[in-house]
């Protein structure tokens, strides 16, 4: 039944007023009812819950091998361009801010047999990070999930480099090199 | 007791909720990187550095003379690469000549084929045991010795005199190449 004030009628007094009694009874009902009970006590907070995609990353294609250096007596640096390097895949809710953390890393020969090499060396790795429109993205950055449907995507290349000294060691280098992402 | 019931469970699920909503907000992937750093090769000469051939009185006949891999006369060479990685060897006839020596003095000039003859011993910088003759473009390992790879080279060879050979002194360099096949 809907009230219309501007039809002045006594059908429409008569429900305009029965409205109201019943908007009056139910204000003095929650009065009472919080005063007059001292065993029950009722609070109301409003709840709200935003579920987010959880972020997922996956290294999906390519390596950081840079291979074999044949070292010759005098120092250089060695680099993965990004694009040759290894492509990172980041899922999570569409259009939401992530921040993307990396360090340089240490490479070392130590896990050569000790007869094999002269001496334990190590190397920096020094990580170069792309996005796939090639912009670079530095240590700390906050880019926004690609919209791609029901997720978030966002596509990371990284490369880097290596300088080697002059009177570098020989032997394998390996070291672990991490990427971490947090909305 | 009743009145701490809800605002309880509301405070509960509020932290329920906020952790699981922070559980997968951080996410971190490693991959490995990986170098091969390959020692470069060096060659030293540990000899006398000269094949050098004795004196050679031309008798107006044709003639060769040798210097055997391992004597006085001949040349050893240290080759010092990646532990246990096999090296290409390469080298090829050297031509002698007179001229540095005929030219001031108007004399006549000549030529003369050195054929080398190379063995290695190995490891080994002492010549003897079984020394393998080397074929040029061929590959041999380079043996770990304490982190390096060695391998010592022994150089001798032939040159042919003719009948009507020009006399003087006769030099010539022989280039002997290694590199990772």
């Amino acid at each position: 039944v809907i009230f219309n004030p501007g039809a002045v009628s006594i059908l429409n007094v008569f429900i305009y007023f029965l409205i109201m009694i019943i908007r009056i009874s139910f204000i003095l009902f929650l009065i009472l009812n919080s005063f007059s009970s001292a065993q029950t006590v009722t609070q109301s907070a409003m709840a709200s819950v935003n579920l987010v995609v959880p972020l997922s990353m996956t290294a999906v294609e390519g390596s950081l091998d840079f291979g074999e250096i044949i070292l010759t007596g005098s120092s250089f640096t060695q680099n993965i361009n990004p694009t040759s390097g290894q492509r990172f895949l980041i899922s999570g809710q569409p259009n939401r801010g992530i921040t993307i953390l990396y360090t340089s890393i240490e490479l070392t020969n130590a896990g050569n047999p000790p007869a094999m090499i002269e001496r334990i060396g190590t190397l920096t790795f020094t990580p170069n990070v792309e996005n796939d429109s090639g912009v670079n993205i530095l240590n700390g950055d906050t880019v926004t999930l690609e919209d791609k449907g029901n997720v978030g995507e966002y596509e990371l290349w990284v490369g880097g480099s290596i300088f080697i000294g002059s009177n570098q060691p020989h032997g394998d280098y390996t070291g672990t090199f991490t990427i971490t992402v947090n909305y | 007791m009743k009145s701490f019931t809800k605002p309880a469970a509301f405070i509960f699920l509020t932290i329920v909720f906020a952790s699981s909503l922070f559980a997968q907000s951080s996410v971190t992937e490693g991959v490995t990187v990986t170098a091969k750093l390959t020692r470069g090769i060096s060659v030293a000469n540990v000899g006398n550095g000269t094949v050098d051939f004795p004196e050679i009185v031309l008798a107006g006949s044709a003639t060769s003379q040798s210097i055997t891999p391992g004597s006085a006369e001949g040349v050893n060479l240290a080759i010092t690469a990646h532990p246990d990685r096999d090296v290409s060897i390469s080298f090829a006839n050297a031509s002698l000549t007179n001229n540095a020596w005929a030219g001031p003095l108007s004399a006549p000039t000549g030529s003369l084929t050195f054929v080398p003859n190379i063995e290695h011993t190995g490891t080994s910088s002492s010549y003897g045991g079984s020394p393998v003759t080397l074929t040029s473009g061929n590959a041999y390992t380079a043996s770990n010795v304490t982190g390096n790879g060695m391998l010592y080279l022994w150089i001798g060879g032939d040159i042919n005199i003719a009948a009507d050979q020009a006399h003087g002194d006769y030099t010539g360099s022989l280039s002997i190449t290694v590199a990772y096949p």
